[in-house]
């Protein structure tokens, strides 16, 4: 029913899948599954900084998502939809267990990719610059930045995400580029 | 508008992500068969007769209870109801007096027993999936009490399902996958998860509730259907959204049983075109019941997934030492005439309530429930912890960080309560909401500092506005 290893995708599953999956059809959800789960795992990797508990929330928030598929009005798209209750999922994760290390998996990666060659070595560092920078971030500006920049979402709909006004959503923004554009340095190179 | 880094978002994207562990998949797949089991059973037994709830009865209901906002909230004196065509052994009789009526019937039935169609058109709610051939009959006898225990039982097939008001436990046995499910500790009712609605019980009762909650007379047509006297009325509804094109009705038809309270009969239509209609019949008022009907046996060998919900059943006097806070309750004297307290128990935790489930999860809850007859009220009351009530001017408000009406509709109807504030008891000044809507149970909620505390079931918007500002610490 699911498979292991989707890309990432974009854009919105068709309302056909939509309509499947709202009458419990699982084949339909793992679609849609499929379709948002890079994306998901992003935002809640990037919040938790933790692989375990980033499939421990995931997992509530898919089963959360499937129960309540029925009852989405269809008054936001879907991803948003997801995007909120997978965002509310983990602010609450981190109220219960708050005192998470950050940027445990990229530390991990780090310590073998800085023994490579120069190229992939550096590019490897800059990430972990990233990285770091962003987790240290507070996780209302981590998700905005993640949400609009990464992700496409507009102001509106990181707005409804995170449960803030559009307006909100811009000064978190600048703060958390400001921080991460000094991360990246002199980094032009795309 | 919205400006986007997009340089920054490309190396945002190409930061590590890692996979999910090995076994998330297969446990995910796991924990969405058990929560289709769950769903399995109200989606086409008799327990989900909720569906045809939600496109008959409760639908009714609203457009009744609608008419009870419209007079009772409003005053402006309109009504969307309006009679069916007169045959010629009908007369029109006052909804004052059908109010009485029922008031009398519900209160004084202790039990019923006969026989529950359904018969659908369209391959939605409860004829989902539609079978093939165009129109879909299901069939179930059903014995059921005051007290709240039920046992319906399809004619036909394999279709079990039994609740215990007494041990508080709905038992299913069907031919589907799992075969058998048990659900432990059920509360009295919403907003948490209790048994399964039925149309037998608060569903149908949401259509004579509507009748209660009507103080202008409202003209309703007399009528003998099946042998038996009751009254009849037409109503205009709103299509569910989520149906789909066709699959819900604009216009709903309800046939009341005069000596029981009970609709007779529900038929949606779309443009005049059929939908559904629900219809009880070979009805046996208070007669002879065994309550081993609602103790249903597991087949021999069946493993039965098991859901306990939490609620454990606790001395007014102890609810305090279980839930960590004095319990608050409506002053008796403000109660409608005939409740008494039935039920008291607590969770200390409980699944998510409001549209969605996106509220935060419930802690301490203390759920009390007074029944009158087959009416009942449910008043509980939960700790708010650090959420407060979500903004009512964002839409989006985060949710599980904040409050939202615990006892909303959701699915394809958005309410429109009407607020004010509480004007006495524990609760004054905190803001209220009041819901009399398609979807669900007549209610009012509010929140303060400490507790989310909600008033639901079967009594007027009067009633319910009265239960709320009579609040005081019991036990």
């Amino acid at each position: 029913m699911f498979a292991a290893a989707v890309p990432p995708a974009t854009g919105e599953v068709g309302e056909l899948v939509v309509a499947r999956a709202r009458r419990g059809d699982q084949d339909a959800f793992a679609e849609i599954v499929g379709h948002y789960d890079h994306r998901l795992r992003s935002l809640a990797f990037r919040l938790l900084g933790d692989r375990d508990r980033m499939d421990d929330v995931l997992q509530e928030v898919y089963v959360k998502a499937f129960r309540s598929l029925p009852r989405f009005k269809g008054d936001a798209a879907l991803g948003t939809w997801l995007y909120r209750i997978a965002y509310n999922a983990c602010i609450d994760d981190l109220r219960r267990r708050p005192a998470m290390t950050p940027v445990s998996y990229d530390d991990e990666r780090q310590a073998t990719l800085v023994d490579q060659r120069s190229g992939p070595a550096e590019i490897a560092v800059r990430r972990q610059d990233l990285a770091t920078a962003l987790d240290r971030l507070p996780p209302d500006q981590r998700a905005a930045v993640l949400l609009v920049d990464a992700y496409g979402l507009d102001y509106g709909d990181a707005a409804e995400v995170l449960g803030v006004r559009a307006g909100t959503i811009g000064s978190r923004l600048s703060r958390a580029r400001a921080v991460l554009r000094t991360a990246l340095g002199g980094d032009d190179e795309g | 508008m919205t400006t986007r880094d997009d340089r920054l978002g490309q190396k945002l994207r190409s930061l590590d992500v890692p996979d999910h562990g090995p076994e998330f998949f297969a446990r995910l797949a796991e924990r969405l068969e058990q929560e289709s089991a769950v769903k399995r059973r109200p989606a086409r037994g008799p327990g989900w007769l909720r569906p045809p709830m939600f496109l008959g009865f409760a639908a009714a209901a609203v457009l009744l209870a609608v008419l009870a906002a419209s007079t009772v909230l409003t005053n402006d004196g309109s009504s969307p109801i309006r009679p069916s065509p007169s045959p010629s052994d009908t007369r029109l009789i006052s909804a004052t007096e059908v109010r009485v009526r029922v008031s009398t019937a519900l209160s004084s039935l202790r039990s019923l027993r006969g026989e529950v169609t359904i018969e659908c058109a369209v391959g939605f709610g409860p004829c989902f999936p539609p079978e093939a051939g165009g129109r879909t009959t299901l069939r179930w006898s059903f014995v059921t009490t005051a007290a709240g225990d039920e046992r319906i039982t399809g004619i036909g097939r394999q279709d079990d399902v039994a609740y215990s008001a007494t041990r508080r436990e709905q038992r299913v046995v069907s031919d589907g996958r799992p075969a058998a499910q048990v659900i432990s500790n059920l509360p009295a009712g919403p907003p948490d998860m209790a048994a399964r609605p039925s149309v037998l019980r608060r569903d149908v009762a949401s259509v004579v509730r509507a009748f209660l909650s009507t103080t202008d007379d409202v003209p309703v047509t007399e009528v003998t259907e099946q042998g038996r006297t009751a009254w009849r009325l037409a109503t205009p509804v709103t299509p569910n959204k989520l149906a789909g094109p066709g699959g819900s009705g604009d216009q709903l038809e309800v046939v009341v049983d005069r000596e029981t309270g009970f609709p007779l009969r529900i038929t949606e239509t779309l443009a005049g075109r059929f939908l559904n209609e629900v219809r009880l019949s070979d009805l046996v008022v208070d007669g002879p019941v065994d309550p081993a009907s609602f103790l249903l046996d597991l087949p021999a060998g069946v493993v039965p997934f098991r859901q306990d919900v939490g609620f454990r059943s606790v001395p007014l006097a102890q609810v305090q030492a279980t839930a960590g806070y004095r319990p608050l309750l409506p002053a008796v004297a403000s109660l409608p005439p005939g409740y008494e307290l039935a039920e008291v128990t607590v969770a200390i935790q409980a699944q998510p309530t409001g549209s969605e489930g996106a509220n935060p999860t419930s802690r301490n809850v203390v759920s009390v429930a007074y029944r009158r007859g087959f009416d009942r009220i449910v008043v509980t009351t939960r700790s708010t912890g650090s959420a407060r009530r979500c903004s009512t001017t964002l839409p989006g408000s985060d949710p599980s960080a904040c409050w939202a009406d615990p006892v909303a509709s959701g699915e394809g109807f958005v309410d429109q309560p009407q607020r004010f504030t509480v004007a006495g008891g524990a609760l004054a000044g905190a803001q209220a909401e009041l819901v009399i809507s398609a979807r669900g149970v007549p209610h009012v909620w509010t929140i303060d500092e400490r507790l989310v505390v909600t008033i639901a079931g079967d009594a007027s918007a009067e009633e319910l506005r009265r239960l709320a500002e009579s609040f005081a610490p019991a036990g």
